[in-house]
């Protein structure tokens, strides 16, 4: 991943460094449930990604320095008219991160793909293209 | 039981402990040196990092008796009285932290990193930390703050 940009309504900004750095964890988490995260069972139930070795948890080199900003209207529902924070950079990114696989996929003919996009995800999706198949 | 020697931040400690005893479980239960965080367990998040002999090391991944006659240093022994490490002030000036969980095995790597490389760029930052893992800042922060901590350190 090169880059990340995002754009919150937050409401009124306290304190900027805060935010930023809610932001940034928020889009991490996102990142992660798009590409890299998830449980896994075997058919008697029993948990197969159990530790770290198994669940994938984004680390430093797998994200980019990210590029956030806030686009403001004050939260009306309080005096401070301030809104939550804390989860906001885990909504958007999901899509977006998938989105942008799905654009990159586009030319072979991929259409749809399902979280995480892991690479293996991402090769049996390819192998399964329209594209692909019309080619052979 | 074994008895076990070694230098835990400049001070000479001695102890007789249960030979599994891993050097975490001694360091926070025998010594009471908290600070040094035991996330998963499996050798895999990088909480627990402390330096032996110089070199940082998971310290649930080693034995105590392993570092019979090393020196030790925890992230205790990194301030000066109330005077923080150069390091430690860099992830407090940035924001490294959020929850602070990973933060002691974060101080620790980026020390190891900086007395290997002094003047390390992002890329080399964030590839150092593959054992460092962190839930809540999504590393910006972390490696913004390691980064101006190298720069602190070179002076």
């Amino acid at each position: 991943m090169i880059g990340f940009t995002a754009v919150d309504d937050v409401g009124r900004v306290v304190n900027p460094m805060i935010v930023a750095g809610q932001v940034h964890g928020g889009l991490a988490q996102g990142v992660g449930q798009a590409v890299l995260e998830g449980c896994v069972y075997d058919d008697d139930g029993q948990l197969l990604t159990g530790s770290y070795m198994d669940y994938t948890m984004p680390r430093a080199d797998d994200l980019p320095n990210f590029d956030v900003a806030t686009q403001s209207v004050m939260g009306a529902s309080n005096p401070l008219e301030v809104k939550g924070v804390g989860e906001v950079g885990a909504i958007g990114s999901p899509p977006a991160v998938v989105n942008a696989i799905l654009d990159a996929l586009a030319p072979l003919g991929v259409e749809n793909i399902s979280m995480p996009a892991t690479p293996n995800r991402v090769w049996q999706a390819i192998q399964a293209s329209s594209v692909r198949q019309a080619a052979e | 039981m074994p008895t076990i020697s070694m230098t835990v931040n400049g001070k000479s400690v001695s102890a007789e402990v249960e030979a599994r005893t891993l050097l975490v479980q001694y360091l926070r239960e025998s010594l009471g040196l908290t600070g040094t965080h035991v996330g998963c367990d499996t050798s895999q998040c990088g909480a627990c990092v402390v330096h032996v002999n110089g070199e940082s090391l998971k310290s649930c991944t080693m034995l105590a008796a392993q570092a019979e006659g090393a020196d030790v240093t925890t992230i205790e022994g990194l301030a000066n009285g109330d005077e923080l490490h150069p390091m430690q002030e860099a992830f407090r000036e940035n924001h490294g932290l959020q929850c602070g969980f990973c933060t002691p095995g974060m101080v620790m790597s980026a020390l190891d990193l900086v007395q290997k490389n002094a003047d390390p760029s992002e890329r080399e930052v964030r590839e150092w930390l593959e054992g460092n893992l962190c839930r809540c800042t999504g590393y910006h922060n972390i490696v913004k703050s390691i980064l101006a901590g190298a720069k602190a350190l070179r002076g």
